[in-house]
């Protein structure tokens, strides 16, 4: 009798489970519907922190205040060891909360990676903060423009900028990972096709999709994707597909700005031996970065700054490009600079303009633009004594020594300073300059 | 003593039969076998040696300790509530044998589950030791880290006598002062500090530990330290170490360029000198960016000596946790003498979660500004109430809160034996007894044969 009356409580609680979770969807359908939920059940969260964030209900914002005020007390004192538990466990906690995911990995990345002095202990902090935002922050919030752009940062500011000392070392880093990869910095898409393996390690390692990546391919030129810009774009392109109006202004800015430095400096020069590290101007995107700039004007919210960045570009550009022999194609961007900057003469040459816009720079270049001057003019120099003109090749020569003794002057005596945005010797920037030409006149890119 | 082991041995059994002690040494089991693998580290060495030692041990401590608080709360009021206490209580045996019966057998509970938890976490450090994850460097830096360190601190002047005579013997009367007398010396005493462990640029400053009598071990010392610097965001500041005596202080010298707020560590070779001398050690500040240099005033300057094995030192902290858990058995004993089951087990539970928030609520009584909402001007009713509340907690926690013996450990901070000889004495044993005897005296005045007792 008792094991009867067990056997039909036990049917009664199932059929009443079943019928709870028939109407939960309905519920769950309708509080979506109606703007009356803050949060839709947990996509794609294992069923831990399903457990985790029901079971705890209201309580789980306290453990999380514990595990937070607990990291914070950590690393004030210097002890870093448990961080990467904590903020799994408070984000695991809250796993809906953006704004957590945005923080702990910003933390990782920016904050605790600076406290570190070997570039290696750095890496690996910058790391956790990208394996964070990405392999979980992504997992339960795939669609959150926030968290693909707060990635997309990491790639152009953190590792592709020179803001932090160890900016070289996070490069080669990055470039290493993905030449194991990719074997090159251009992925063959066909044979990512026919490899199921290399696509499972793309799509579940780095949630780099072959697709999308394809298309941005063919939206932005042949970027190298040993390079951090690629992965920038990348990720603001997700952003931008799955974000709004605003999202889409701040992914198109991530966007223009990646292209911009995939220009600047895209191209990555390894040497036959793969012993070198040089990242040079990668003229060929041109045409993409262009496109890439039209559009983001036409998008209101992203406007006026891309007009700025825009006028900035085409500045630049014009002098690289005559640096590096194409002042036609240079030629071709002085109207539209006339049209966008009331400093340049409509009247004047495009040898004028170059001069002023270089001589205006003169305190204030870059690395990258001091580098492409120095290479530029080793370039020519080498054209020119291939053309049999001495005098001119001597010039040109010169010219390189000038510039590259000129920036490197104040950085001599500040070792900090040289490490960080120095050149390459000069010897190593002319040999690149050789490169260039053979592979220029073997038709390579 | 035969009444007491037999008592001891019948509430032993009896804690192993109930369900809700084989849920918790199930969980224990399940911790230490999944925790292990399950937690994230830094990826270093040092920091997955960090966690588990820390985590695992942490965590099982936790455990064992609810496992005894339980089956201390239930080992009384069960038999009380089912009534088989009269059998005892009819016998000639004091209450206060009956409770410490109890207790030495559910200490023998908790000895053995400690040791198995104990022994598990070394096998597992061991394995991860032969893992062919690390280099050499790794194992050579993790070496460091598990050898047991004797800390050495600098001599500190008097700071609150000096700041008080100087206050007396030059009183500052060219600006108005509406600080008060208190303040005032507060103020002072802390600039001392700080003028005590700052360096000004191209400068100097000396600190003289007492001399390392008794350190038999002629392995180098390490010198470890943490600073900040004065000019804000800068990475790297450079300087100069000089260890020595009195006499010949550049024995040791060290030119470094060095981060501030991380711990920075230097190996010193021992000189002979130091065992009977003082040992000075003077920091340069060369730092052509013009930053002054001020160390941790907390933990800022410590010279560390190897003095024993990991595995003595580990030994020790097992034996601190030993005596917290024997008087939190020894609660939840006393606990099941006072009230009935299910309110002595929630009292109890509730004891365990204020000792492990216990270093929050001490860090919050501390901290007077996090309690107050108007951001310190002033403070309501409620404010006040609450930093009462918290203060009075703190007091009353404070014998209770775990130490950091298990952080010592991980850092390779030695524990002493005298340490562990005083845990066991004070809190395992004398802290438990003083219970037993309240324990007992209320048992004398609850009437135990009673129908409805």
């Amino acid at each position: 009798m008792t094991l009867l009356r067990s056997i039909g409580w036990m049917l009664l609680i199932m059929a009443g489970l079943s019928v709870a979770a028939r109407l939960n969807r309905a519920l769950v359908e309708d509080r979506r519907t109606y703007g009356i939920t803050q949060a839709d059940p947990a996509i794609n969260a294992p069923p831990l922190v399903v457990f985790t964030t029901v079971a705890l209900g209201g309580f789980r914002g306290i453990i999380a205040d514990m595990l937070w005020m607990r990291s914070s007390r950590l690393q004030y004192e210097g002890k870093y060891f448990e961080l990467v538990q904590l903020a799994d466990w408070i984000t695991k906690l809250e796993p809906r909360f953006t704004d957590v995911w945005a923080y702990h990995a910003w933390n990782l990345t920016y904050n605790i990676s600076v406290l570190f002095s070997s570039p290696e202990d750095r890496w690996r902090w910058v790391r956790h903060g990208v394996t964070l935002l990405r392999d979980d922050g992504l997992r339960y919030n795939p669609d959150e423009p926030r968290l693909l752009f707060e990635l997309g940062w990491f790639f152009q500011h953190k590792i592709g900028g020179d803001t932090d000392d160890a900016h070289l070392y996070y490069k080669q880093a990055w470039a290493a990972d993905m030449q194991s990869l990719f074997g090159g910095g251009r992925p063959d898409f066909a044979r990512i096709a026919r490899d199921p393996v290399l696509r499972h390690t793309l799509m579940t390692n780095y949630k780099l999709d072959p697709a999308l990546m394809q298309q941005i391919e063919r939206d932005h030129g042949p970027l190298d994707w040993r390079l951090p810009q690629a992965h920038a774009i990348y990720w603001a392109t997700r952003s931008r597909l799955v974000g709004g109006l605003v999202d889409a202004g701040f992914a198109d800015r991530m966007i223009y700005q990646s292209m911009t430095d995939a220009f600047r400096r895209g191209l990555l020069v390894t040497g036959e031996q793969n012993d070198r590290f040089i990242l040079a101007p990668h003229l060929e995107l041109l045409p993409y970065v262009l496109r890439v700039y039209e559009k983001a004007i036409e998008n209101p919210t992203a406007r006026v700054g891309a007009e700025t960045g825009f006028r900035h570009f085409l500045r630049e550009a014009i002098v690289l490009l005559y640096m590096y022999g194409r002042a036609d194609q240079a030629r071709g961007l002085l109207p539209r600079l006339r049209s966008m900057d009331p400093d340049i003469s409509p009247t004047a040459t495009l040898e004028q303009i170059v001069f002023s816009i270089y001589a205006g720079q003169g305190d204030q270049l870059t690395t990258e633009t001091a580098y492409a001057s120095v290479e530029s003019s080793f370039y020519q120099s080498l054209f020119w004594q291939a053309m049999g003109d001495a005098e001119k090749a001597h010039g040109y020569d010169q010219l390189a020594r000038l510039v590259w003794q000129r920036f490197m002057a104040p950085r001599m005596d500040r070792p900090d300073l040289k490490q960080r945005t120095g050149l390459p010797p000069i010897e190593e920037i002319r040999e690149s300059a050789r490169q260039r030409m053979v592979d220029s006149r073997s038709g390579r890119p | 003593m035969n009444r007491i082991l037999a008592i001891a041995l019948l509430s032993l059994r009896s804690a192993v039969r109930s369900r809700m002690v084989a849920v918790l040494m199930c969980l224990l089991v399940g911790i230490m076998a999944l925790l292990p693998w399950v937690i994230k580290g830094d990826g270093t060495i040092s920091g997955t040696i960090h966690l588990l030692l820390s985590y695992s041990l942490g965590l099982a401590t936790t455990v064992i300790a609810m496992a005894l608080l339980w089956a201390g709360s239930f080992a009384v009021s069960a038999e009380i509530q089912d009534k088989t206490i009269q059998t005892l209580a009819t016998k000639p045996v004091s209450r206060f044998h009956l409770w410490a019966g109890k207790w030495l057998g559910l200490n023998l509970l908790g000895f053995l589950l400690l040791a198995f938890c104990g022994i598990v976490t070394y096998a597992l450090l061991q394995a991860q030791l032969r893992s062919d994850r690390w280099t050499p460097d790794d194992l050579a830096t993790v070496q460091r880290q598990l050898t047991a360190h004797a800390e050495f601190r600098p001599d500190q002047p008097d700071f609150e006598a000096q700041a008080r005579h100087e206050l007396v013997a030059t009183p500052d009367r060219t600006r108005p002062d509406d600080r008060s007398p208190a303040e005032r010396l507060q103020q002072r005493r802390q600039t001392l500090i700080a003028e005590f462990y700052s360096v000004r640029p191209l400068n100097r400053n000396q600190w003289t530990f007492s001399p390392l009598r008794g350190q038999t071990e002629d392995r180098p010392l390490i010198l470890r330290y943490r600073f900040t610097s004065s000019v804000i965001g800068q990475d790297a500041v450079s300087g100069r170490w000089l260890i020595g005596t009195a006499e010949k202080p550049d024995q040791f010298t060290h030119t470094i360029t060095h981060t501030p707020r991380v711990w920075n560590e230097i190996t010193v070779p021992r000189h002979p000198d130091w065992s009977a001398k003082p040992i000075v050690v003077t920091y340069l500040n060369e730092d052509p960016g013009g930053a002054t240099l001020l160390l941790d005033m907390d933990q800022g300057l410590t010279l560390l000596a190897p003095a024993d094995p990991f595995a003595v030192n580990y030994l020790r902290v097992l034996l601190v946790k030993f005596a917290q858990l024997s008087f939190l058995t020894a609660l939840g004993i006393t606990a099941g003498c006072l009230f009935s089951l299910p309110v002595a087990a929630l009292v109890s539970m509730y004891i365990l979660l204020l000792v492990q928030l216990g270093s929050y609520i001490q860090g919050m009584a501390t901290n007077e500004f996090s309690l107050t909402s108007a951001a310190g001007i002033e403070r309501t009713t409620i404010d006040l109430a609450l930093i009462a509340i918290y203060k009075g907690l703190a007091f009353l926690l404070s014998p209770l809160v775990p130490g950091d013996e298990l952080t010592r450990l991980a850092n390779g901070l030695l524990v002493t034996w005298w340490s562990a000889l005083r845990h066991l004495t004070l809190q395992g044993l004398l802290m438990a007894l003083l219970l037993g005897a309240f324990a007992s005296y209320a048992l004398n005045r609850r009437e135990l044969a009673l129908p409805q007792s």
